[in-house]
């Protein structure tokens, strides 16, 4: 019963390819210190819609095209710009390790050309509007892990560890 | 005039086109709001630390503080002893406690901090308008203070040096933002303490150290060496020897400028080190002002100015370049306040009130400009009313410093100490602690009651947060939970708590408020987060 109930859970997923296994994870995080155990860890997969504009420029001395590539987090509605596309994978995971997708789709493509705006004008100065055009978005997910921790007092604390590139926070500290 | 010679005016050439490169450097490197207002909260803790001491000292250090020990004898240091366990008490009760909810709650600003500890409609728009008057004040002040001495020192007409002098501070502050600031204020700490410890190590040789300038003092006036002032003016007065000891000890947290820098440190865990640093740096440099002071009685017995005592020893004792730099580490001192409180009305301005009343879907490029043009049009507005109609420069200084503290010290300290600190507390205290500094003031109250403004100001308003907070709306769960947070109850291993998780703090906020709302935890054996 256990079992099909999981099996009726399960969903593919986009993800991005996870650079640290939870052996890798736990190596990174114990060369940092060795006093805390490590008590429990689980995958969990954070939502992003990534979305490809065209931007087009009309310079006074030349033509400029070229694309870029936002990052929305679906979850909070945030954006950021994405230097490339990433090295992705399919996967069948649990449905309750996904975060689910709260902002709207099409608000995040909307909304997407005015962090494009924002970036071309403070790293290119350029002080024309350009045009930007949707061309292509996709929804993602970038896995992390929850990482149950003890200290040598015993005491319980948690940590988000970034399974994709090892950065990791404090969770309730 | 004490200087005036080409050798003081290519110093400072060469002082302020340095100080306008930094700015130029950062403002091709700065690209959102959060890299404009806070440093992309990267700032580290040597320089969080220099520039927490640099902007709360300002020209006083090397006007005011050797002026008053000239004046009063060993008395004064009363005030060094309280300004040397200010970091302490500035950085170790605020800093990790107010850099880690500021980051729970996500706030850029020192009133959307408050605004989003204590919610309320009315909060953001009373702490607005009371930080956006005093720090003004404060900016005013420091615009006069430069321009009097470069006056006084270069022989400049006073209107052409307020216009060089409060220029520079606009233009390094308008195009780099935060760290032209943070890393101007470094180089001037660097060069403040140099210039002080050399004038005090030259003259202290000359008065036969601390023998004999005790010996001098004391042939001159016994009453010099005394605790009680020169002519035992404050005999038995223990209310004013505490007033003098507390005012810097505790005043600074409730400083918006001030406490914005906690807001911007790298990692909670940089408090620490800061507190050291920033002691060690106290130590170095609060004392030896007031003991130049005290030379300058035996040195320079018939000075006029004794606010002057500082640069006239450095051209006694020092040849002239380095006596010009000494001018420029003054100047300094004066920049890194007034850049400091310029930044905060930028801030305020732009996210406090652009973003909150005139313009809510402004995009960081719209929010990042409008700062910038507010920066710009409260340094020219300054200018205009410092040539017009100047006020007295330290009056003004002491009046916002009391007011300032009075109104934010108990809200900033309860935001992060209390959990029954609540909206209503900290309404009553911003209004009253500035009302009855204005009140103390206006009516000149000081001098008639013996107790200085800001203890009035503040004794009131740490009455009126906890009698508000007694009546009000307690905080809601989430916050008291987040309180515990940002006090963090639990010992986390050193190498793990100082891990740059500034990387992921989106997403970090993002997963704990998914799982607070979710089952994951539950489902996988994991405990409560």
């Amino acid at each position: 019963m256990t079992e099909e109930k999981k099996e009726i859970n399960k969903v593919e997923i986009k993800c991005i390819r996870n650079g640290f296994k939870m052996e890798d994870a736990f190596q990174r995080l114990y060369k940092r210190s060795k006093h805390f155990t490590i008590e429990n860890m689980d995958l969990l997969f954070y939502p992003y819609l990534l979305i490809e504009y065209e931007v087009k420029f009309r310079g006074k001395l030349e033509k400029l095209s070229e694309t870029v590539l936002v990052l929305c987090d679906m979850w909070r509605g945030q954006f950021s710009m994405a230097k490339t596309a990433g090295d992705f994978t399919k996967i069948q995971v649990d449905e309750s390790s996904l975060i689910p997708v709260k902002y709207d789709k099409e608000r995040a493509i909307k909304e997407g050309p005015r962090t494009v705006y924002g970036e071309i004008q403070a790293k290119k100065k350029v002080l024309n509007i350009p045009d930007i055009e949707y061309l292509y978005d996709e929804l993602i997910y970038k896995p992390f892990y929850i990482v149950e921790c003890k200290n040598d007092e015993q005491e319980v604390f948690h940590i988000l560890f970034d399974a994709v590139n090892g950065d990791f926070s404090l969770l309730n500290a | 005039m004490i200087g005036g010679g080409v050798t003081e005016y290519v110093v400072l050439l060469i002082y302020l086109f340095g100080m306008i490169g930094i700015g130029v450097y950062w403002a091709k490197h700065t690209s959102t709001s959060e890299d404009y207002l806070l440093g992309g909260r990267k700032i580290g803790s040597v320089l969080t630390a220099l520039t927490l001491q640099t902007t709360s000292m300002s020209g006083y250090m090397f006007m005011g503080g050797p002026a008053q020990s000239y004046k009063e004898g060993y008395f004064t240091l009363w005030y060094a002893v309280g300004d040397g366990g200010g970091a302490i008490f500035n950085v170790g009760i605020l800093g990790k406690r107010m850099r880690r909810l500021s980051y729970f709650l996500g706030c850029l600003s020192p009133i959307e901090y408050i605004e989003k500890r204590y919610p309320g409609k009315a909060t953001r728009i009373i702490a607005a308008i009371i930080a956006i008057c005093f720090v003004y004040g404060y900016v005013l002040a420091q615009f006069l203070s430069a321009g009097k001495t470069m006056c006084a020192l270069l022989g400049v007409p006073l209107p052409i040096a307020i216009i060089i002098g409060a220029g520079v501070i606009v233009f390094y502050t308008f195009a780099g933002g935060y760290l032209a600031v943070a890393w101007t204020d470094f180089i001037q700490g660097i060069v403040m303490v140099c210039s002080m410890v050399t004038i005090f190590i030259l003259a202290w040789n000359q008065v036969g150290g601390l023998t004999g300038l005790n010996e001098g003092l004391r042939a001159l006036d016994p009453t010099y060496v005394g605790m009680w002032g020169k002519d035992d003016m404050y005999l038995g007065q223990w209310g004013v020897v505490a007033g003098a000891v507390g005012v810097y000890l505790i005043g600074y947290m409730g400083l918006p400028h001030v406490v914005i820098r906690h807001m911007a440190m790298e990692k909670p865990s940089l408090a620490k080190q800061t507190v050291v640093i920033a002691t060690v740096w106290n130590q170095l440099f609060i004392f030896v002002p007031y003991i130049i002071g005290l030379m300058g009685i035996l040195m320079l017995p018939n000075i006029d100015d004794p606010e002057m005592v500082v640069l006239t020893m450095a051209y006694e004792l020092l040849p002239g370049v380095l006596a010009a730099i000494v001018l420029v580490a003054i100047m300094s001192a004066i920049m890194s306040t007034a850049d400091a409180q310029l930044m905060l009305m930028g801030t305020m301005l732009g996210r406090d009130i652009y973003q909150r009343y005139i313009n809510k879907d402004a995009t960081d490029k719209q929010l990042m400009n409008v700062s910038r043009i507010c920066i710009l049009a409260v340094g020219v507005i300054s200018v205009i009313i410092a040539l017009v109609q100047p006020p007295g420069v330290f009056q003004l200084v002491v009046f916002s410093f009391a007011t300032l503290g009075s109104s934010f010290l108990p809200s900033y300290v309860g935001a992060v100490w209390t959990k029954w600190g609540n909206t209503t507390g900290c309404y009553a205290s911003m209004v009253s602690g500035c009302i009855i500094s204005i009140v103390w003031e206006a009516a000149g109250l000081a001098s008639v009651t013996g107790m200085h403004t800001f203890f009035v100001g503040i004794i009131v308003s740490i009455a009126a947060y906890c009698i508000g907070s007694a009546i009000g709306k307690p905080p809601t769960e989430e916050m008291k939970d987040l309180i515990d947070r940002a006090g963090c109850k639990i010992k986390i291993p050193t190498g793990l708590a100082t891990a740059n998780y500034k990387d992921i703090a989106p997403e970090t906020n993002g997963v704990l408020t998914f799982l607070k709302d979710s089952t994951y935890m539950e489902e996988r054996g994991f405990q409560p987060v």
